[in-house]
């Protein structure tokens, strides 16, 4: 498996995929009445705005000139309302529109979440969670300005910019032609930028990625880095990931930045041209050539053309601004996108039923497993054990034990052969009712940042206190809880910070015992806990075994030899299994295994 | 809001020719702006001047086109200027964050989650960006837009101008109440951002175990309440938004209805009675978006700007935390360490909790002492004090006899190595994992360390053997194999102390062993603590630390542990309990060997 680290970007494809806007468009579909509603809204206000020149330009061409006094205050009047309605549509706009963004991005940051707790713990084990995270959150945020500010606007920007185009050349349709002659060339210049510009936030976002994966770690790591003295040197890397993605962003806006000149200078052209050619036809020469006729514009017109310019040229710059947006925008959203496409390898079944209240029979047939492809770890492995046994698995580090338990609780599907479950195969029932009936205690502790209840609670949502506290007294935790500043009601920090590791796992161990599973799962739970905990556990732990099926890997033998049966693996297979006494008897791997730890214990 | 921009100062002062540039760019952009309407309004005046002679016509059309391409280049090398002062500035910012992550002490980062922590490094520290980049200039300009404006109005009709200026104090008022109410809102959507940054980073790291207890609806729920949490707090501002952004755009429309209105009753007057031309109201109602825009702006402006202050202090969180634990003024440099260590009458309280109490002990230099004792009874913290990871409530720890607290720290840590329990390993290769603290070890080295921790034979099982990637903390290798890794390590960095903090707990007992027996040749001369459950790895120790609930009840080698009474004898009853299985076997095992 290709893993990913730091200072690797991730490939994405450079063609635009318009698979993408349409995925967009999907999350905006239920809000398409209110978006309807809006640009309704947002078109009358625009169609208001276009009165107001004209009526400037009426003030001019004749309510001064014939000193209309009460023409001139109904013009002023108008304007005004034209102006008030003209701000309470737009602070419905700003209301609407952000409920609306804020609506798809809940919705598009829900999906990515959900389908990140379907996702196979190879997805996390492969690439640096900062690189997730940052998808997770601020990528999905950078959508709300694209569907708040820019989709709407940019409807309306185009319609403006129609509508001032159409009534140009309604009031003068020559001038109007001159007047757009620098369009086409702009729209070209725009066009031939845009595979660089959109390779150059690609560029950024995947840098952006690198960035935040180095800060996630160095924070997570920060003890190590201290306890080694390697805060300098990190320092270094960080500058230099800081200034890649520094630089990416320069290289972004050094082709980004020209949009907005660009229209400026096309606009100014348009305008230059306007007054050349309206003076011209105002008052130029009498040349019989019929594009030169005078008297074909006013003063008033030239007045009001100047308007309905900058109004055409302004929503262009608007449109250049959207499409900068949203450029940088899927940029993110790719990476989005990307994430929510990752195939869950492991999912229900398409007939898949619900595992109905296990004994606890688990068969393995013929079971055959690589993680990686032709790097086999387990070939042709079988067993069966009863309800309630307990199973101990021994053997080197590496040989596979982890793994048996894995494809147990389906963490991965096997590759060959069958895991039965009271007979029911595990690939046919659904992944929720199998695990919710398997508790599984792996070799990394993980406490959540709350209270100590909250922990123990994690194994039995509705748990009461009281069973929470009869979990933690089975496993010996009770004691050294209560004597925490709060007892249960503890915070306990960030992957519990706080607490040693043996009471990690002693934690761990009463939320495991509290999911009050069938099938219980045991790996290397007990390695930090102290001998005498351990043994005092262990009685505890006796009586919970009891009509439960478990599976104990460990090292220490005292755990191991009260166990109904003791498979030793390694190899790919097991090689041996029986009871401590049978394997005693037969003085293969486990006796040897056995006598070592005791003569080094002789040696020691 | 004072505050964030005399914080924005200290690092603006570093760049400040930069600004000025950039500043005096904006400036150009602005002014250019102005010859425009200038030339336009007097094309106007002379309109029938042309009639005459349309070559008059050149002149102004060039100077309007030089004019605007003028303008076009200032604002792109305005626009670019602000860019790279603004990422100058962040990438300064984060560096200093960075910085001062490094020096914080431990019980910084059991106090503060890691998702919150990189979302002031990242998210804050973009706004502070974006408003130096951006909202800053956009002030600046708007204000070298308007007051030129004004002047040239008033030069040209001051009566309308003054009565167009009437309309500014309302723009104070709104402006002053949008700032007051957005800013708790702005700190608010931060806050919010944080959490739900902190909640998915938790997710993410722990994704075994939710998987493990089929707990992804829980997860999802809780997610859910982040998110929502995040959408209020977005709309909520939103919210604060309409009520005071419309007032300032309103006024920005009143700019023109006045116009049309005071301008047009002063044009109706005639020139000669005091009044204007008709040029003139032309010139104003294209200089009116001087007014109009950066009224418009204004409240945008604003509402940027509280959101910039919220994540300024946001980002000071970061900046202004101090260490507790820093070298003293006149610390001890030395290359090397003796490895002597005493403890003399440590006390430690974690919060309000007491852990350790009166901690007395001397170690020779060479010595390997071995900690012992239950779960959560203060061995690691112990080992923590040496470091100086924590400092002592009270006592002292004094290495070389010196107090550690009058060490350099470099040195200290230096000659310190330590194998966490709490292993983290990086996402990086597995050579780069070991060779963490000297990274420009060469392979060789890395390879020898690696056999004294026996962890050459697997590295060779992956695919790419060292220059295999591990995941994020090692995950997908087995306890046992991050144990290794992480002791081998500690090994690399060659300390004069040498800790190893229940390094190999999950390591079968065949290799533990080995590795015991390797690492006894390898730290010949070094002081070793070692801290395990199991009476193997500690036997050797030249004394034996047991510690109960933050005290040392008893101390010695082996032999005179074992040799106490069984009463009140915890290394005893241990010793008898791991040992007892064996005596047992040893028995069959004899039983079984004659038959």
């Amino acid at each position: 498996m290709a893993r990913n680290k730091y200072d690797v970007d991730e490939d994405l494809e450079v063609e635009f995929n318009f698979g993408h806007l349409k995925r967009l468009f999907r999350y905006l579909k239920p809000h398409k009445k209110s978006v309807a509603f809006v640009i309704f809204l947002m078109l009358v206000s625009s169609i208001i705005s276009v009165i107001g020149p004209y009526l400037v330009k009426d003030a001019i061409d004749t309510r001064i000139p014939n000193k209309d006094y009460t023409g001139l205050f109904i013009s002023a009047g108008v304007y005004l309302g034209c102006c008030i309605i003209t701000v309470l549509i737009s602070r419905r706009k700003v209301l609407d529109m952000t409920r609306i963004g804020q609506d798809i991005v809940l919705d598009l940051r829900t999906d990515v979440f959900n389908h990140l707790q379907e996702l196979p713990f190879t997805y996390f084990d492969s690439r640096p969670h900062g690189k997730i995270m940052v998808r997770v959150v601020n990528y999905v945020n950078s959508i709300s300005d694209l569907i708040s500010n820019g989709l709407v606007n940019l409807i309306t920007d185009i319609f403006v910019l129609l509508v001032t185009a159409v009534i140009m050349f309604v009031v003068n349709f020559k001038l109007a032609l001159v007047c757009l002659i620098p369009l086409p060339i702009f729209v070209v210049v725009v066009f031939s930028l845009k595979r660089k510009h959109r390779k150059a936030w690609q560029n950024y976002s995947t840098k952006n990625s690198n960035q935040n994966a180095y800060i996630h770690e160095s924070i997570a790591g920060m003890k190590v880095t201290k306890a080694f003295g390697r805060e300098g040197r990190n320092l270094k890397i960080f500058r230099n990931i800081q200034k890649e993605c520094k630089d990416a962003w320069m290289g972004a806006q050094k082709i980004q930045l020209w949009f907005w000149p660009m229209v400026e200078v096309a606009s100014a052209v348009s305008t230059v041209l306007l007054f050349v050619f309206g003076i011209l036809w105002l008052v130029g020469p009498e040349i019989s050539d019929s594009i030169f006729t005078p008297g074909l514009v006013t003063v008033g017109t030239i007045f009001a053309f100047r308007s309905y310019v900058s109004m055409f040229w302004n929503p262009i710059i608007n449109i250049a601004n959207f499409y900068n947006t949203f450029t940088t925008t899927m940029a993110y959203l790719e990476r989005v996108f990307e994430l929510l496409d990752e195939k869950p390898n492991i999912v229900d079944a398409p007939d898949a039923t619900e595992l109905p209240p296990i004994e606890g029979a688990v068969d393995f047939c013929d079971v055959h497993f690589a993680y990686e492809p032709n790097k086999m770890i387990l070939d042709g492995v079988s067993f069966h054990v009863n309800p309630g046994q307990t199973i101990a698995l021994v053997g080197p580090t590496g040989a596979g034990k982890t793994t048996i338990i894995n494809l147990l609780s389906r963490f991965y599907d096997v590759n060959e052969g069958k895991i039965l479950i009271d007979g029911h195969d595990i690939s046919k029932v659904t992944l929720h009712s199998l695990r919710k009936q398997m508790g599984v205690m792996l070799q990394d502790t993980f406490i959540f940042a709350g209270t100590v209840m909250d922990n123990i609670k994690y194994g039995k949502l509705d748990a009461t206190d009281e069973e929470a506290m009869e979990a933690a007294k089975v496993v010996c935790a009770h004691d050294f809880i209560v004597q925490l500043e709060n007892g249960y009601q503890t915070e306990v920090n960030e992957r519990g910070s706080r607490l040693s590791v043996g009471q990690r796992q002693l934690i761990s161990f009463a939320r495991a015992l509290l999911a009050d599973p069938k099938i219980l799962i045991l790996d290397e739970a007990t390695s930090s806990i102290d001998t005498e905990t351990e043994m005092a556990l262990q009685k505890g732990l006796d009586r919970l075994l009891e009509g439960r099926t478990s599976f104990v890997i460990a090292h220490r033998l005292s755990t191991i030899k009260n166990a109904d049966k003791i498979m030793y693996v390694d190899q790919k297979h097991i090689i041996e299994a029986g009871t401590h006494d049978e394997l005693m008897e037969r003085q293969g791997a486990y006796y040897n295994l056995y006598r070592a730890q005791y003569a080094f214990l002789e040696e020691a | 809001m004072l505050n964030a921009c005399k914080f924005l100062w200290r690092y603006i002062r570093g760049y400040w020719k930069r600004m000025v540039v950039t500043l005096i760019l904006a400036a150009g952009s602005s002014i250019t702006v102005l010859i425009g309407p200038e030339i336009y309004g007097e094309m106007v005046d002379n309109i029938w001047v042309y009639k005459s002679d349309m070559k008059l016509l050149i002149v102004p059309v060039l100077l309007v086109l030089a004019a605007y391409l003028g303008r076009a280049l200032f604002i792109f090398f305005f626009r670019y200027n602000s860019e790279i002062f603004s990422q100058n500035i962040m990438v300064k910012i984060r560096e200093d964050m960075y910085k001062n992550l490094g020096k914080l002490d431990f019980s910084y980062y059991d106090q503060n989650r890691t998702g919150d922590i990189m979302t002031k490094m990242t998210a804050d520290a973009d706004m502070i960006r974006h408003f130096c980049g951006y909202t800053m200039f956009e002030f600046a300009r708007n204000i070298m837009l308007f007051i030129p404006a004004i002047i040239y109005m008033m030069t040209i009709n001051y009566k309308l101008t003054l009565i167009l200026l009437v309309l500014i104090p309302f723009v104070g008022y709104f402006a002053y109440k949008l700032q007051e109410k957005a800013r708790p809102c702005y700190m608010e959507n931060r806050n919010a951002f944080s959490a739900l940054n902190t909640m998915v980073e938790e997710n993410i790291a722990g994704n075994r175990v939710v998987k493990a207890f089929a707990s992804e609806n829980y997860e999802k729920e809780k997610f859910q309440l982040r998110n929502q949490r995040f959408k209020k707090a977005q709309i909520n501002t939103s919210i604060v938004w309409s009520k005071y952004i419309p007032p300032l755009d309103m006024i920005a429309s009143l700019f023109t209805v006045f116009l049309i209105l005071f301008g047009g009753l002063l044009a109706m007057q005639g020139v000669e009675n005091g009044g204007i031309s008709s040029g003139d109201i032309l010139t104003f109602s294209m200089l009116l978006w001087t007014l109009e825009g950066p009224t418009r702006m204004f409240g945008w402006l604003i509402s940027e700007s509280s959101r910039f202050s919220a994540s300024v202090e946001r980002v000071r969180d970061i900046l202004d935390a101090k260490p507790e634990i820093v070298s003293n003024k006149h610390f001890v440099i030395k290359d090397r360490l003796n490895g002597k260590i005493e403890f003399r009458h440590v006390n430690f309280n974690y919060g309000d909790d007491p852990i350790l109490r009166d901690i007395n002990f001397v170690v020779e230099p060479g010595q390997t002492v071995a900690l012992v004792g239950p779960t959560g009874s203060g061995k690691s913290t112990l080992t923590n004090l040496i470091c100086r990871f924590y400092d002592v409530t009270e006592g002292q720890v004094l290495i070389d006899d010196m107090d550690v607290r009058t060490i350099e720290l470099k040195t200290l840590r230096r000659n310190i190595s330590t194998a966490m329990q709490d292993i983290f390993l990086f996402s990086d290769t597995i050579s780069e994992n070991i060779a963490y603290g000297n990274p420009d070890t060469d392979l060789e080295e890395i390879k020898r360390v690696s056999r004294v921790a026996d962890a050459e034979s697997f590295i060779y099982d992956f695919p790419d053997a060292y220059e295999t990637i591990i995941g994020e903390r090692g995950v997908g290798l087995s306890g046992g194999q991050k144990q290794r890794i992480a002791l081998a390590r500690a090994l690399l960095k060659n300390p004069a102390i040498l800790i190893l903090d229940d390094t190999t707990s999950s390591v079968d007992m065949q290799t533990e062993h080995e590795i015991h027996k390797t690492l006894a040749e390898y730290f010949e001369g070094r002081t070793t603590i070692i801290i395990a459950h199991r009476i193997s790895s500690v036997k050797h120790a030249d004394q034996i630390f047991v510690l109960s609930d933050g005290q040392i009840i008893e101390h010695g080698t082996h032999e005179e542990l074992i040799s106490r009474p069984r009463e009140e004898a915890y290394y005893r009853s241990v010793y008898e309990n791991q040992y007892g299985d064996f005596d047992n076997f040893y028995k069959g095992g004899a039983v079984n060997g004659q038959k």
